[in-house]
């Protein structure tokens, strides 16, 4: 058997230039970038970015509809906030706590919606799991603080040095978005990986091929909390604020939407995903009056125009090869789209 | 006793107004297994139109024929524009439309009606009457009736008529469908109108209720019909109105005999629980998988 194919594609002196480049661009964005409000957008889209990419586990190589991942950022969110406000814990223990509870919490709600319940019935189970933890954060006023949340969060502190400028943040965000991308590419192409997409396909011929399906699942599932939960004690810090309007549905349902409009099953398209996604509403801040008419009519539009996501289904070959393939075939998307619009009585099933 | 009778008819009340919700999402789930995410908000649109014209002219018949239309209107229109362009491609773009166009109608909503919680008038009876030491309000008693009689039209439309026959084809076998010579993009525009009147007339009945409308509502409408239909067995008609009745039922005791901040969570404990039970929803047919 061959080994599993590199994803980033055959390396050329060219491609070495190209990451160098980006490489450093990516390390000096905070010196080149003076402004901190264009530093706290960046700063949001790397956060969602990790959420967003562990979600793509899930949803995106594993196939499965789960729009409830807001709960488990709340719940690594909440549980920095309670024990730094309250004990006064520094970043690293309450760090790995909230990464153990959100995961614990993942593995506990995962046995319980992925054994039995597929499909879009998983969908309505993980949303429901996510209410559920909202209410409980909401009313839970002596732990969580009710709906006043949990204000005064201190910023993270990791043995003397504590983070205050969003350029510090930038750095802290970025080690740990490296890490989840590391992480979850390894996972892509092991074995493991390779069952978790089995199970996509076809489920039952990857159950006859040997695969332990529901605890593969679990276990895919699991991983992906955990990042998400690793995602919520950042947020905890970073915003300095907790409270449960931050979890809610809809919030669930932006994280899928950025792994579909980025394309699914794909690294890159998540990272791009949640950038549009962040970036759309700070574009239209200005006519915040037209600003969710604005938003939704781009959402319509780019999945009349690019169904299967900006870097979903591209091909193989050099990343830029990859990207100027998918931007050629949105544009041939579009007219297509646009023709249909207009002679769509033709359109077959 | 008597407090558990009252939740018991508040619960009906609740639960056919979810019915109502859920009858476009079921119908229309049915066919295209589309999750159809901008139901709640096209009718939440829907109900601060009545709310105008009731202010307007005062009259409250006038008002809910026009309500209806819009819906009828409103949801072609969004069919067209927004999901048939993306029907056929694969499972995940229609879902990220239907988001997009729930996003749009609750920006129409914000930018003509504002975002503020508006107070809407009681369009039925609101006496209350009294059996023994149960007291009932008119106004549960009167949307059990109308949306039973909504209820009891819609099944049989689907059951006895042309169109509600070719529905019913169109729900068992898209391709078989259009072989034998039906309009199936016309019956799919037909009941995505459909559906939109009746969740319109649901949540003016919601709206109405609660004696206000605001932008919330709509997403919550959505959420309501989704679990209503599932608890139900999705695709199936008779599922969404037993399903929305049930889940009425399960909110207004759990609010009443447990706590009203966990109303929801409840519910959704309910919904999870029987889906572990029985995962295709209570009166769901169990789809064998194919090979």
């Amino acid at each position: 058997m061959t080994k599993a194919k590199n994803p980033i594609g055959k390396r050329s002196a060219r491609g070495y230039a190209f990451y160098a480049v980006l490489s450093i661009l990516v390390l000096l964005l905070p010196v080149i970038v003076a402004s901190g409000y264009y530093m706290r957008v960046i700063n949001t889209i790397l956060l969602y970015s990790i959420i967003a990419i562990s979600l793509n586990l899930v949803g995106g190589y594993g196939g499965l509809l789960a729009m409830g991942h807001a709960c488990y950022v709340g719940i690594g969110a909440y549980t920095t906030a309670i024990v730094s406000v309250s004990f006064g814990w520094t970043f690293i223990p309450s760090f790995l706590l909230s990464v153990f509870l959100a995961t614990l919490y993942g593995f506990i709600t995962g046995s319980i919606c992925l054994g039995r319940i597929k499909g879009d019935y998983l969908m309505i189970a993980t949303m429901g799991v996510s209410e559920i933890t909202r209410i409980f954060f909401l009313n839970a006023v002596p732990i969580t603080g009710g709906p006043m949340g949990m204000p005064q969060v201190p910023p993270a502190r990791i043995f003397s040095f504590t983070f205050r400028t969003s350029q510090q943040y930038y750095y802290l965000f970025l080690f740990l978005l490296l890490f989840t991308i590391y992480i979850i590419h390894r996972i892509v192409v092991t074995k493991f990986g390779r069952s978790v997409i089995a199970i996509r396909d076809d489920e039952t011929a990857a159950k006859a091929m040997g695969i332990k399906t529901t605890w593969t699942k679990i276990i895919t599932f699991t991983i992906s909390t955990m990042f998400a939960g690793m995602a919520g004690a950042l947020l905890a810090h970073y915003t300095r604020f907790v409270g449960p309007m931050q979890f809610n549905l809809d919030e669930g349902l932006l994280y899928f939407q950025m792994i579909i409009i980025g394309g699914l099953g794909s690294i890159g398209g998540s990272i791009l995903g949640a950038a549009i996604l962040v970036l759309i509403p700070e574009f239209f801040r200005e006519i915040y009056r037209y600003r969710m008419i604005v938003i939704g009519l781009v959402m319509v539009l780019m999945m009349i125009i690019r169904p299967q996501g900006l870097l979903g289904n591209v091909g193989e070959g050099h990343v830029i090869v990859r990207f100027s393939n998918s931007f050629k075939a949105g544009v041939r998307n579009l007219f297509a789209g646009i023709r249909n619009l207009f002679k769509a009585k033709r359109t077959r099933q | 006793m008597e407090y558990f009778f009252t939740q018991l008819i508040n619960g009906l009340a609740i639960g056919s107004i979810y019915a109502l919700l859920s009858v476009g999402y079921s119908v229309i789930y049915s066919i295209l297994k589309l999750i159809n995410f901008a139901h709640g908000d096209l009718c939440m649109v829907g109900v601060f139109i009545c709310l105008t014209i009731i202010t307007l002219t005062g009259n409250v018949f006038l008002a809910l024929i026009a309500t209806c239309l819009f819906g009828a209107l409103a949801g072609l229109l969004v069919e067209r524009l927004a999901y048939r362009p993306v029907r056929n491609v694969n499972r995940a773009a229609p879902f990220v439309s239907a988001v997009g166009t729930a996003m749009i109608m609750r920006g129409i909503a914000q930018l003509f009606w504002g975002s503020k919680m508006m107070p809407f008038p009681h369009i039925l009876p609101t006496r209350m009457f009294h059996f023994g030491e149960v007291s009932i309000s008119g106004m549960s008693i009167s949307i059990l009736i109308f949306a039973s009689l909504i209820m009891v039209i819609v099944s049989v439309f689907v059951q006895k008529t042309r169109i509600g026959l070719s529905i019913r084809c169109v729900s068992q076998n898209i391709s078989a469908s259009y072989l034998m010579g039906i309009p199936v993009n016309n019956v799919i525009a037909f009941v995505y109108a459909f559906g939109a009147a009746v969740g319109v007339l649901g949540e003016v009945f919601f709206a109405t209720y609660y004696s206000s409308v605001f932008i919330g509502m709509g997403f919550m409408g959505t959420v309501k019909a989704f679990t209503a239909s599932l608890l139900g067995g999705l695709g199936n008609l008779y599922g969404a109105f037993l399903g929305g009745i049930i889940l009425g039922i399960v909110e207004a005791l759990g609010s009443g005999f447990i706590s009203s901040g966990y109303r929801d969570a409840i519910a959704y404990a309910v919904l999870i629980l029987v889906l572990i039970i029985k995962p295709s929803g209570i009166f769901g047919m169990k789809s064998s998988e194919k090979v």
